[in-house]
């Protein structure tokens, strides 16, 4: 199978947007503004914390907010100095902070951020852990959501049996990420099977 | 409403490196827009993050809101479609208006096919 | 889109180095072992003491089994750092079709190796960076096997001709997806960590005639 035709291919995932389970939109902005836009998304890796983040941009930027957005990782774990320009310039009421990945800062470094993101409208972050900022949601997944991003995902191709899916979301811990990068490898296995003498 | 339209000549896909790939672009825009230009470029898809690469941008001269021109562009020697078990490279010839914007794919490469890699290893 | 072949053959450079693996494997085993080791120290003595109880040795046993794992991964390491080193000399840069000479030299105690094998191999590399996620992944999509050799002499030194086949893909490099070809030479060496070296070759499009149009948007 080429890869561009895989269904499970990057691109095609990060079309899945986030999916409240057992909430809705409106309640995840009622609980933002009680917390006075000042929260944090917590949860295990592969759960949609990114994506949510990214899905709070627009309804913030309707709101009239403009937002600023900031990454940070295992290998990037303080922002740099770009990203403090970009973040803190000429910063007003009328912006809220997105960091993704917040709680890989060290703990000096997260609270010299959170103080000078007293100016800002509001700070939203990931993380894997509680206690940075207020819990606005904490997320988790389930093996019937895996099935309908499945579903959705290989519409037109062999969809896996339902048992896989529980079975899939066990191994991963409930990592979704991995669970669809699995299924990657497994669509271009299958294929390869199916058409062994592909041209080298 | 807004129209765009990219036909290639002898709706042709197949191109060889540093061949010239050529065509009419069409719009319908309403309004006349600041800057409607071509973009020659390629993007990547599979299991790792996309990437996508302009190669070239050729701005049309005063375009008017209903217009339509030729273009001509000179393809680069590389790098060739190819599609692997991670990896497909895609080219694409862009007209874009603003946000609007019309794509035709084509296969760059010294067959012009698109290069198949075929995965003989397993996958780490 | 990339540069004409350079002149001449020139050493490559190996992928990666012994010595850096050795150190970065002692390291690691340092601070796992170092950390893991207090947590048996104190289970050690809670037994000792009558108070200990099976589940926090149960919880222990992957770690400490990765713990035993990194400090053989030293010795091996370690053991590695006494193997012969290859030395390949080609050009750098081949574009698809074209033969081109490929030489090698090895040193250090070539005897001990019964068997030489130099193969040619494209891969392709796909990062995915999602969050604070970075994973890669590699599929081999061409291997070839240049040499394979029980000749003590030609295990030494020589030299063989090749092309990489214009039919497949050049090296590719872009920000998360890469295309890359490279030498892979193995020796096996008995009762011992065999040697495993990779360099990394540059693969040029089909050698073709200059653009000479300019483009035209009218």
């Amino acid at each position: 199978m080429r890869a561009r035709d895989n269904p499970f291919s990057s691109d095609r995932v990060l079309r899945v947007r986030f999916k409240p389970l057992g909430t809705t939109w409106d309640a995840i902005f009622a609980r933002l503004g009680e917390l006075d836009y000042r929260a944090a998304i917590v949860g295990p890796d592969g759960t949609g914390k990114t994506t949510l983040l990214e899905d709070l941009a627009r309804p913030l930027n309707d709101r009239g907010f403009n937002t600023r957005w900031v990454t940070l990782n295992l290998a990037k774990r303080k922002p740099t100095r770009d990203d403090a320009r970009h973040a803190f310039h000429d910063l007003t009421k009328r912006d809220i902070l997105l960091v993704d990945g917040a709680d890989h800062m060290p703990p000096r470094e997260w609270r010299s951020f959170a103080s000078r993101a007293a100016k800002a409208g509001g700070l939203i972050i990931t993380s894997h852990v509680e206690g940075l900022l207020p819990p606005l949601l904490h997320t988790q997944t389930t093996p019937d959501l895996l099935a309908e991003i499945v579903g959705h995902l290989a519409f037109g191709h062999l969809v896996p049996p339902p048992a896989m899916f529980a079975d899939l979301h066990h191994r991963h811990a409930g990592n979704l990420r991995d669970a669809l990068r699995e299924l990657y490898d497994r669509c271009a296995d299958m294929a390869d099977e199916a058409h062994p003498g592909v041209r080298k | 409403m807004t129209m765009l339209e990219l036909a290639l000549n002898d709706n042709r896909t197949q191109y060889l490196p540093n061949e010239v790939i050529s065509g009419l672009a069409s719009w319908n825009l309403g309004t006349a827009r600041p800057v409607v230009e071509l973009r020659l470029s390629w993007y990547t898809r599979g299991k790792g993050t996309q990437d996508t690469r302009v190669e070239r941008k050729v701005p049309f001269d005063d375009p008017r809101a209903r217009d339509t021109r030729e273009f001509r562009l000179p393809l680069p020697d590389g790098p060739y479609s190819f599609s692997g078990r991670l990896i497909s490279l895609v080219w694409q010839v862009e007209l874009v208006a603003g946000t609007d914007k019309q794509t035709i794919e084509f296969t760059l490469s010294p067959t012009g096919q698109e290069i198949l890699l075929a995965g003989i290893g397993p996958v780490k | 889109m990339s540069p004409p072949p350079t002149a001449g053959p020139r050493p490559l450079k190996s992928r990666g180095s012994p010595l850096a693996t050795f150190v970065f494997t002692v390291i690691f085993t340092a601070i796992w072992n170092g950390i893991l080791s207090v947590f048996v120290y104190h289970l050690g003595r809670d037994w000792r003491r009558g108070r200990g109880s099976v589940f926090p040795g149960l919880c222990l046993i992957p770690f400490i089994l990765i713990g035993i794992g990194a400090l053989v991964a030293v010795v091996v390491t370690f053991l590695k750092l006494f193997n012969p080193r290859a030395q390949l000399v080609c050009n750098p840069s081949v574009p698809l079709g074209e033969m081109a000479d490929l030489g090698w030299i090895t040193s250090g105690r070539t005897s001990r190796m019964t068997t030489f094998r130099i193969t040619l191999q494209g891969r392709e590399e796909a990062t995915y960076r999602r969050g604070t996620d970075t994973t890669t992944d590699t599929s081999i999509f061409f291997k070839q096997v240049l040499l394979e050799s029980q000749n003590p002499a030609e295990i030494e030194r020589g030299r063989i001709r090749f092309s990489v086949p214009e039919t497949t893909m050049h090296s590719f490099t872009s920000s998360n997806n890469k295309v890359v070809w490279f030498f892979a030479v193995d020796g096996e060496i008995p009762h011992w960590p065999d040697m495993h070296e990779e360099f990394t070759l540059e693969v040029l499009p089909v050698r073709m005639g200059p653009a000479t149009a300019q483009p035209e948007g009218r």
